[in-house]
């Protein structure tokens, strides 16, 4: 039976996870994307995806493109297992 | 942990919200640039079909080919941003659907087949040039419409209209201003892409900033 997850049940967190699952395989998005994407500031952004990454649920890359920092995340395929099992479990309470 | 039903909800309603907002942004992000380099193409094309028609022959190749390739830059820019597995998908349908026009294109033009005899397609439906001509025009500006109409089943509504919109405006210049059809497609076709094109970009930048 699946269970829910608290990491990811958080309301900000569950839309970044369902936004990076969305994205499906080989996933990728840009920090500044996702958080206009999501509607989240920056600092508050910026502290879910710690969090989701200390799980390691998510990778965080920085990097430089056009000399300009870039930071990017990904979904790791413990996060994927993970979203995909929280979402069953949400399912299960409803059926 | 356990949480009621109603919240469960909840929280579903959140993620197939955070997944729409995604496909859409997905869906968007290359096509404004994409949609103005083919209206721009319609625009060409079809005012040179109107007013030079031996001369649109040969603009039509580059134009198209001239199209193909911004269209991929446009899509390999919108990669910077957004990187998925649906962005590759999309172009690999446009190469397909690119292929099955040229193999219609090829077809509706054969003379001949081996062993056969073959007539050309304003031949075998018994009109003029000219009517064949804007015959094979409505049909191949409606291959991409289909498309849109299609794909916006899954990258929102707004591709959905586009593409019923056009198809209407190529409908209603096919059967009501068969003189100036072509000239009729470069500003309604073209010019709707170029404006929906337009629209996107302007949506984009404002959401989520130059890329």
């Amino acid at each position: 039976m699946a269970q829910l997850n608290t990491v990811i049940h958080q309301p900000a967190r569950l839309r970044i996870m369902a936004s990076l699952a969305a994205l499906e395989e080989k996933p990728q998005i840009d920090f500044s994307t996702l958080g206009k994407l999501l509607k989240l500031t920056d600092g508050n952004l910026g502290a879910h995806l710690q969090t989701l990454e200390e799980a390691g649920y998510i990778t965080i890359r920085k990097k430089f493109v056009n000399r300009k920092p870039r930071t990017d995340i990904s979904m790791t395929a413990k996060g994927r297992y993970e979203f995909a099992e929280h979402v069953a479990a949400l399912k299960q309470i409803l059926s | 942990m356990n949480i009621t039903p109603q919240e469960a909800r909840d929280s579903l309603a959140q993620i197939e919200d955070a997944l729409t907002q995604t496909r859409n942004a997905i869906g968007q992000g290359a096509s404004g640039g994409i949609l103005i380099v083919w209206g721009a193409i319609w625009a060409l094309g079809f005012s040179a079909d109107q007013f030079a028609p031996k001369m649109a022959q040969s603009i039509w190749p580059f134009l198209i080919l001239g199209g193909a390739l911004a269209s991929w830059i446009c899509g390999a820019r919108s990669r910077s941003r957004i990187q998925s597995s649906i962005a590759a998908r999309i172009g690999i349908f446009w190469l397909v659907l690119f292929a099955y026009a040229a193999l219609w294109f090829f077809l509706l033009h054969a003379e001949s087949r081996p062993g056969h005899a073959g007539l050309q397609f304003n031949e075998l439906i018994g009109q003029d040039d000219a009517a064949a001509q804007q015959q094979l025009g409505a049909f191949f500006a409606t291959i991409p419409m289909f498309a849109y109409v299609v794909g916006g089943l899954w990258l929102g509504r707004f591709f959905i209209w586009l593409g019923a919109g056009v198809t209407v405006l190529t409908i209603a210049g096919y059967f009501f201003v068969p003189a100036w059809f072509n000239l009729w497609m470069a500003v309604t076709g073209g010019g709707s892409l170029i404006v929906a094109g337009a629209y996107i970009r302007r949506f984009w930048r404002q959401t989520y900033g130059p890329a």
